[in-house]
């Protein structure tokens, strides 16, 4: 018997092959070109902060094998049509840029939102403080434990359009304390601290009270802070640029956040537990951007936080206890975001590493 | 028996197979890249930074960068009439951020020739860049800036 087989292909064949191909390629443009934009870089970021977290509690879990995928967002305000922040952002790419519109006091408050969502984006994508990020990956690396390790979540630069007139009426603290974030019931103040929390501690901006401050934060265990305040820049002009800025240290084993909280809870922070905002220093009408000096508190062998006093004068929210995430000794420690003025300085002061994609 | 054309049958399952076999090898050099290259990332990440930098600036104009800092990777870079350079820069101006000791200037062409990523610098300037250790994992300052003839790259103390 002789059988014909010519290599015809069906068209079930036919069918199968273009399916398969199809299939691969829209994974490939899925994979390649869809951008889901802000929300896909928190959400990665979120992502690789669980991760870390989860490798830390792990038997024989390697942190530094884990990378924190969290890219700082740059964000720039302008008033002008054309307006790129070309003095903070010049070369660099992937900047969002709002146009701020209407009068005074809309644009004022675009400002105050923007800032606000950033800290709290920068808080939620850290996992609130919770997380031990950077536990273990000092040992791994040989590095001295208990450095302030720090993950710059975003800046926000102010474009030459806008105005000292409009910065001069932002106030990030009184937007936080006053408004709902996007889709929730509660405030951005209640958020850092508890639902019935509604009003800040304030410090008063004179240099006795300020120093009064310092002291009760430093507590009885006092560190020798000095090289970090000759750190401090001063400046008497406009800050236009803006880091918010997630920072962490661990305390050494077993000891606990008790007496840092306590010294916190002196200065008459708004607490609730473990988490708190920092007094807001001063009027809580004064200027975001236009910022006299900084003096920042540092880290030592005793470490408890680094919280600037009034760097900024967007008030730090943190947390103290123990991590979520903590392997088994029951390791604790603090996390604070607060904004710093973008300039190395004043980061390095406070940060001693420098993780993420900065 | 006339058996041609069996391959024609078999054909789906060749698509499927090479598809397949691209993917896996894929995947695992984007996994590579992510886990166990992370250094050499960094850097390339930093010195994009200054080359971008570099380039937005026209003369007359300065910009300052921040950088994160790597521990054990340098900094360096060579003007358009320098000879001794990396042979990867060629007759270009150069900067290139490498990974080793910077202590002697022919240390940093080898270092730099062997372990590093360079990029090249467009026009004829003069080129004065300071040579930036890194020491510490935070920020480091570098302003830039252009003049009439010269390109200068400044650490920031």
């Amino acid at each position: 018997m002789v059988s014909d087989k010519k290599g015809e292909i069906t068209s079930t064949q036919i069918v199968m092959i273009v399916l398969a191909i199809a299939g691969f390629a829209i994974v490939l443009y899925l994979f390649f070109f869809l951008d889901f934009g802000e929300m896909g870089k928190r959400e990665t970021c979120h992502l690789s902060v669980l991760t870390r977290g989860t490798v830390a509690g792990a038997v024989g879990g390697s942190q530094s094998l884990v990378p924190l995928e969290c890219i700082t967002d740059k964000i720039c305000i302008t008033d002008s049509l054309f307006g790129k922040c070309s003095n903070q952002f010049a070369g660099e790419k992937d900047i969002t840029v709002v146009r701020l519109s209407g009068g005074v006091e809309e644009k004022r408050i675009k400002i105050e939102e923007i800032s606000a969502n950033a800290m709290y984006d920068c808080w939620n994508m850290m996992g609130q403080g919770k997380i031990d990020i950077f536990g273990n990956f000092y040992t791994e690396n040989g590095l001295e434990s208990n450095q302030a390790t720090c993950v710059v979540c975003s800046r926000i630069a102010l474009d030459e359009s806008v105005i000292v007139d409009i910065l001069n009426k932002v106030s990030v603290n009184e937007y936080m304390r006053t408004h709902n974030i996007p889709g929730k019931e509660i405030t951005y103040l209640q958020a850092f601290t508890d639902k019935g929390i509604n009003s800040y501690a304030q410090v008063s901006a004179t240099p006795g009270g300020i120093e009064n401050f310092q002291k009760k934060l430093e507590g009885e265990d006092k560190i020798a802070v000095e090289g970090a305040k000759s750190e401090a820049v001063v400046k008497d002009k406009v800050n236009r640029e803006l880091a918010f800025v997630f920072m962490q240290v661990r305390t050494d084993e077993k000891k606990s956040t008790e007496g840092i909280l306590k010294n916190i809870g002196l200065t008459g922070a708004t607490a609730a537990g473990a988490t708190f905002m920092m007094p807001v220093i001063g009027n809580m009408g004064s200027a975001l951007y236009a910022l006299a000096g900084g003096i920042v508190l540092g880290t030592a062998k005793e470490i408890y936080g680094a919280f600037n006093a009034y760097e900024s004068q967007i008030t730090a929210a943190g947390y103290c206890g123990a991590f979520q995430s903590a392997k088994e000794g029951h390791w604790e420690g603090c996390s604070v975001v607060n904004s710093v003025n973008y300039d190395f300085k004043a980061i390095n002061s406070i940060c001693k590493v420098i993780q993420g994609n900065p | 028996m006339n058996k041609r054309g069996d391959l024609l049958n078999n054909i789906l399952g060749v698509v499927i197979a090479v598809i397949g076999i691209l993917v896996i090898f894929g995947g695992a050099y984007m996994l590579y890249q992510k886990y166990v290259n992370q250094e050499s990332e960094k850097a390339k990440n930093t010195i994009d930074v200054l080359e971008a930098k570099i380039n937005a600036i026209e003369v007359g104009q300065s910009t300052e960068a921040l950088v994160r800092g790597l521990p054990g990777w340098f900094v360096a870079g060579w003007g358009k009439a320098i000879t001794t350079k990396p042979d990867k820069c060629f007759l270009s101006i150069c900067l290139c951020i490498c990974k080793g000791s910077a202590v002697q200037e022919a240390d940093k062409v080898k270092v730099c020739q062997n372990n590093g990523f360079c990029r090249k610098i467009a026009g004829d300037d003069n080129f004065d860049a300071d040579t930036i250790v890194f020491l510490r994992d935070n920020f480091y300052s570098v302003t830039i800036k252009k003049v009439e003839g010269e390109i200068s790259l400044k650490e920031n103390e």
